[in-house]
């Protein structure tokens, strides 16, 4: 899940924003923390204060109720009543009515129930003996309060109360009687400021409902025993608070507390109830206001973030992303950054980046220059070799070509056939003849040099036996050791097999059975062959002859050696035999070396590496 | 004397001028080609007995003018001569592996030499 988060969010800014929403989350959860704890204030602000009303409701009703009982005990004291003046007492309970509207009813019934006297007007057949607060009275002897009902005149919820009058004999003669309204409750909700919205609800323990604010017409008797909040007040019993629908079915947070009387038959409910929707009314306003300004807030953070992560970082970082790809492709002059230091990491970075790009450009023209120089160099020096090639192989074609021809005539002459020579002249031809062969080999020992020093010699090595190459590389100097009154021996059956270049070997060994030959007077020119050890074969060309001084055997093989005996015996040499001899076996890998004395023969020992087992 | 022609193909003059003194003093009569096209020209329209042909020439090398004339069947059987002045053995290999009948060497080879070549190889 994180793996695919960081693969999601890859761009700089993108995984920015993120950063940037995370950060948002605990503000978040701050907000909404104290949102329910504004919610939780609010309820119980709300609730401290429909308990304080329902508290004051409560405490107003037991003062009326005593306020009744005070009433009517003075009014029945009065002595109109007790005199049986009945008319009189009309016209006193007629005035105290109008003083306090409070009281729907106030007057006097005898022990029989009948009206005798009223504030109001009444139907004297009216009978009130069953009303169960008389037959408490008559019970009692005492203060009674009858229970809430709907006046079967006024059709007004009203409470009664009725108030012993006794005879000198202690017996109940007559009762005072006095209605109290709900008005007060109607007044209360006037005087006690009740939030918009808010229900004060009075109802009996049957539920039914005695008193309504508002719509008290709509409500007043009506029967809600099933609604939630009436369940709720009859199982509890005493004061408390809910959150539950109300009557109307509105959910609402509900304050309840049942009025009970002392002597009062039956309880009543009071509660006070107020709509969620108003009670958090404010907290949500608040909470929204909150929200919107949070999200304002955020939301142009985020967008600084957005476009200034761009601007400070993103564009940046892309700047040097751009560079990177630029130094990567070599093509460093299109780098565009500050060389300056900057302060910060990525104005380092840049700086760093552009010193690096700058150090890496360098380096690599360095690198450019040397290798130009150096392709120059092979360039010139392979052209050259090419040349040089091509300039010894055509010099020595133009060098060879002309003595080819003098050579030719020479030999024309010398042959008789072609022209009419006389003795002496023939003698000059074959001077002349000589010099022109020596002429040709030193060309051709040059181009062998010249090849040998350039590297241009083509090397074929192969495996192949040794022994024959000696024996049909020697049979072709026996004649001119016959000549020589020389004995040439070399063997001719054997199997020594090397790897080299055959016709280079042939060359080093024609060479050196030629010089041998050449320097040996009498005795013998013996070439042997054998296994030196398990990596080479070797060579050995011995001969009788002149000798090789001690200190110039170390010489003889450089390039134009010219020994004293060598030019005194033979003006042939071109300097360069020996030196292609072991430049050639040197080549091959093998190596070249003289025993010799002054007088007593040289033996040339050369050797090849042996051939590779395939 | 015979009437055996002999073509050669060679770019130096005075060479040319020798050998057709010795070829022509041993009876053999004489064409020349100054270099390889001429040569190639000549020898698909004289057909001659034997050409003698110089490795380094000019516009087309003695190579290629042997892998031609060994490679046109009209041609192929006409025996070739190489000339070089050097002792090489990597051009005489390739000579030999183009189809030369002969390798000589111009600095090493006598008249005689050259005479009883040729004329061995005609009458064989």
């Amino acid at each position: 899940m994180k793996l695919n988060l960081s693969e999601k969010f890859t761009s700089l800014r993108s995984r920015l924003g993120v950063i940037f929403l995370i950060s948002v989350i605990p503000p978040l959860l701050l907000l909404t923390l104290s949102y329910f704890q504004l919610r939780e204030n609010e309820k119980e602000k709300a609730e401290n204060e429909a308990l304080r009303i329902l508290r004051l409701s409560a405490s107003n009703e037991e003062r009326l109720i005593e306020g009744a009982r005070q009433l009517l005990i003075t009014f029945s004291k009065d002595k109109d009543i007790r005199q049986g003046n009945f008319s009189q007492c009309n016209e006193n309970a007629k005035f105290i009515l109008d003083q306090f509207p409070f009281y729907t009813a106030l007057g006097v019934v005898d022990n029989k129930g009948k009206i005798v006297c009223s504030g109001m007007e009444f139907d004297p057949d009216t009978n009130v003996s069953d009303r169960r607060y008389i037959q408490q009275v008559l019970q009692t002897n005492d203060f009674a309060v009858g229970q809430y009902q709907i006046g079967r005149v006024s059709n007004l919820p009203s409470v009664n109360f009725g108030y012993p009058i006794l005879d000198p004999e202690g017996e109940v003669k007559y009762i005072a009687v006095a209605g109290l309204g709900l008005s007060w409750l109607s007044n209360l909700s006037e005087e006690v400021e009740f939030r918009s919205g808010s229900t004060l609800t009075l109802m009996d323990e049957n539920g039914r409902i005695l008193f309504r604010q508002p719509d008290n017409e709509f409500w007043l008797g009506k029967s809600v025993p099933e609604s939630e909040i009436y369940q709720v007040i009859i199982q509890q019993q005493s004061e408390g608070i809910v959150e539950a629908k109300g009557i109307d079915g509105v959910e609402k947070l509900i304050a309840f507390t049942p009025l009970s009387i002392e002597n009062r038959t039956g309880t009543i409910y009071l509660h006070l109830g107020l709509p969620t929707k108003i009670a958090y009314q404010n907290v949500n306003r608040i909470f929204l206001f909150n929200l919107i300004g949070f999200v304002i807030i955020i939301t142009s953070a985020f967008v600084i973030v957005w476009f200034g992560g761009y601007l400070f970082i993103v564009k940046n970082i892309q700047k040097l992303l751009v560079s990177v790809k630029f130094v990567s492709e070599g093509n460093y002059d299109s780098v565009k950054l500050d060389e300056k230091s900057q302060k910060g990491e990525i104005g380092e970075l840049n700086s760093s980046f552009y010193q690096m790009a700058v150090q890496l450009k360098q380096r690599d023209e360095d690198q450019k220059r040397i290798n130009s120089v150096l392709k120059n160099q092979l360039r010139s020096e392979s052209e050259l070799e090419q040349k040089g090639r091509d300039f010894i192989s055509v010099a020595s074609h133009q060098l060879l070509t002309p003595l080819a021809l003098i050579r030719g005539y020479l030999l024309m002459l010398l042959s008789q056939k072609y022209a009419k020579v006389d003795k002496s002249a023939l003698e000059f031809a074959q001077e002349s003849a000589k010099g022109v062969d020596r002429m040709s080999k030193l060309v051709k020992d040059l181009l062998s040099s010249s090849r040998i020093e350039n590297n241009s010699l083509p090397l074929k090595k192969k495996n192949f036996n040794l022994t024959y190459l000696i024996s049909d590389c020697t049979k072709q100097f026996q004649l001119k050791a016959k000549q020589k009154n020389l004995e040439l021996l070399y063997p001719e059956e054997g199997q020594i097999l090397v790897f080299a270049d055959p016709d280079l070997t042939a060359e080093v060994l024609s060479n050196l059975v030629d010089n041998a030959i050449k320097f040996t007077d009498e005795g013998l020119v013996s070439i042997m062959v054998r296994d030196k050890d398990d990596k080479f074969a070797e060579v050995a060309v011995r001969d009788t002859g002149v000798g090789i001084k001690k200190e110039i055997q170390n010489k003889i093989f450089e390039k134009f050696f010219f020994s004293e005996s060598w030019i005194k015996r033979e003006r042939e040499s071109t300097g360069l035999g020996l030196y292609i001899c072991k430049s050639l076996i040197e080549l091959m890998g093998g190596k070249i070396n003289v025993i010799s004395a002054e007088g007593k023969g040289s033996t040339f020992i050369f050797t090849l590496p042996k051939a590779k087992n395939e | 004397m015979n009437d055996k022609t002999i073509l050669l193909i060679e770019d130096d003059l005075p060479l040319i001028r020798m050998y057709q003194v010795i070829l022509e003093k041993a009876g053999f009569k004489v064409k020349n080609a100054l270099d390889g096209e001429e040569g190639i020209k000549k020898i698909n329209d004289d057909k001659p007995d034997l050409v003698l042909l110089d490795v380094i020439l000019p516009k087309k090398d003695g190579f290629e003018v042997l892998k031609e004339v060994k490679s046109n069947q009209n041609t192929a059987k006409i025996p070739i001569f190489c000339l070089t002045v050097l002792h090489q053995e990597e051009d005489m290999k390739r000579c030999k592996n183009l189809g030369a009948d002969d390798f000589l060497i111009k600095t090493d080879v006598t008249p005689d030499d050259l005479i009883s070549k040729i004329n061995s190889r005609l009458s064989s």
